[in-house]
């Protein structure tokens, strides 16, 4: 079945959509829940919750790519979830890992909490992106935005490990120069 | 919160085409493969439907399924291994993406998506289509263009046990047409390149499956939507005994359209996995055998691809059919033109 087919069977109220859903993408949720969560019991109900979300929200949202949807989706209620317990498991994670990295983008900036604002961030993230070349592109949203590990991402990236490491390490000093300029970090 | 986890908020709201590129070569690395996974909660009902003997319509289906979802990359390299958990998987590997230029078609194919869309109207209205004729799992309908289309269909049970590889062939951009001869059938793609394994055996059935993409998918079919190809095959039956079925195929794609998700075959944990290759000529095909636990039937898949053509012999069978099998698979390496 493919995702036209699937959608129709959202939109139908069809719960089978939930079934191959499940069939089709449990194994690409698991993964990004797991590389945030660390845990393969939070991360299946984070998974089951991204079943539900979805049946409520897709009729609506129309999602042209249910596959990124859907990852969109399982990120936020991974992240989530782990600030909402407040846990400390997330030492070890490969989500652990990326933050530490993005904290030297931050260092010593105020980033923006309110809604307006981090809307603003968001969308300039969307241009730093955009301004990518193709193997920094991959590489930026395989590490921050899926959190793959970074030899996963060197890997489907077509590079080593060593100058994964070494391009993600630039790309977060552009991206730190990026955000000062767009005044996000004073 | 802190400021880094802000910062991650915001990467979270990246674009989903940014991220579309970026979730094909993740996919490319570890999910666009075949993985044969056990499934305990559907072995009985695939092992009680499977005792009767594989019918030669699932097996079409089965073949039909794997196309569509697999869009047809070319197969050169089978791996199997198995999960952390002791899983046994199955990894159809691809060389590459190869697509054939709808410029090199000569056949009637190439104007499906007009069929395509006039079947869009109707569809889009609820109208159901006349019934033919039933056929096995398929139902054979023609539209008022003399179009013939073929939906699956079946019992309760099996559409549950088929379930993980349905797909709705009843959709527009889903044309089945049966064809009398290999000949006939090659005629109406028109591709130079492709040359569909003449066996001795009578077909079952024979006909061209071609799927087309909808531009902007049917979330937002209206009339004036329109198809493009996407993947089209040849199709043939073959019923070898009362207890093996086989089906051969050659496919092509077009375009670079992906279709994303992993394409997962199940079977039953108890299953083994070997693979072989076996030169015949200038060409080295590679055989996947699945042998079934007591009361399944055996599987044995031959691959191979050339001039963008995607070739593939499936044969289900049980342990008395086996001399038979392989004088099928050897009848069939050597019906491509030398």
């Amino acid at each position: 079945m493919r995702d036209a087919e699937l959608l129709e069977l959202y939109q139908n109220r069809d719960e089978r959509a939930i079934e191959e859903t499940m069939r089709r993408y449990r194994n690409y949720l698991m993964k990004i829940a797991m590389q945030i969560l660390g845990d393969e019991q939070d991360a299946e109900e984070c998974v089951n919750d991204t079943y539900h979300a979805a049946w409520n929200t897709v009729p609506e949202k129309n999602p042209e790519m249910l596959s990124t949807y859907l990852g969109k989706i399982v990120r936020q209620k991974a992240i989530d979830r782990l600030r909402t317990r407040r846990r400390m498991k997330r030492q070890g994670t490969e989500y652990a890992a990326s933050l530490e990295e993005l904290s030297e983008v931050v260092a010593g900036g105020t980033m923006p909490e309110q809604e307006a604002e981090a809307e603003a961030l968001r969308q300039a993230i969307v241009r730093f992106v955009k301004t990518l070349p193709e193997d920094a592109r991959t590489l930026f949203v395989g590490r921050y935005f899926y959190f793959d590990s970074l030899k996963e991402t060197a890997a489907y990236s077509g590079m080593s490990e060593s100058k994964a490491k070494s391009m993600l390490f630039r790309l977060r000093g552009k991206l730190r120069e990026f955000l000062k300029k767009e005044g996000f970090i004073v | 919160m802190k400021n880094e986890e802000l910062l991650a908020d915001a990467i979270g709201g990246l674009d989903e085409e940014l991220l579309l590129s970026v979730n094909r070569k993740r996919d490319m690395e570890d999910t666009n493969k075949l993985v044969v996974v056990k499934d305990e909660a559907k072995t009985e009902a695939k092992r009680s439907f499977r005792k009767i003997s594989m019918p030669l319509t699932a097996c079409l289906v089965l073949l039909l399924a794997f196309a569509v979802a697999g869009a047809t990359a070319l197969v050169r390299g089978l791996n199997i291994g198995q999960t952390d958990e002791g899983e046994k998987t199955v990894e159809y590997v691809p060389d590459s993406y190869e697509t054939v230029p709808l410029s090199e078609l000569t056949g009637d194919v190439v104007n499906t998506p007009a069929t395509m869309k006039a079947r869009l109207i109707p569809y889009l209205a609820g109208e159901a289509v006349p019934v033919d004729g039933m056929e096995g799992m398929f139902v054979v309908e023609t539209d008022a263009e003399g179009q013939e289309h073929t939906h699956i269909i079946g019992s309760d049970d099996d559409v549950d046990t088929f379930k993980v590889y349905s797909f709705n062939v009843g959709l527009p951009g889903n044309l089945y047409k049966a064809f009398e001869t290999y000949d006939a059938a090659e005629a109406y793609i028109g591709y130079a390149g492709i040359h569909m394994p003449r066996l001795s055996k009578a077909t079952e059935q024979l006909g061209v499956f071609t799927t087309g993409l909808m531009d902007g998918g049917y979330m937002s079919a209206n009339a004036d939507s329109t198809f493009h190809l996407l993947t089209t095959g040849i199709y043939a039956g073959y019923k070898i005994s009362n207890t093996c079925t086989a089906v051969s195929a050659a496919s092509i794609q077009f375009g670079d359209q992906y279709q994303s998700g992993p394409t997962i075959y199940k079977d039953s944990q108890n299953s083994t996995f070997t693979q072989e290759t076996r030169t015949v000529g200038a060409r080295e095909f590679s055989i996947l055998r699945i042998d079934g636990a007591e009361g399944l039937n055996d599987v044995v898949k031959v691959f191979w691809s050339e001039n963008k053509v995607e070739y593939r012999l499936e044969i289900f069978y049980t342990p008395d059919d086996e001399a038979a099998v392989e004088a099928l698979i050897t009848e069939w390496m050597n019906a491509f033109p030398s």
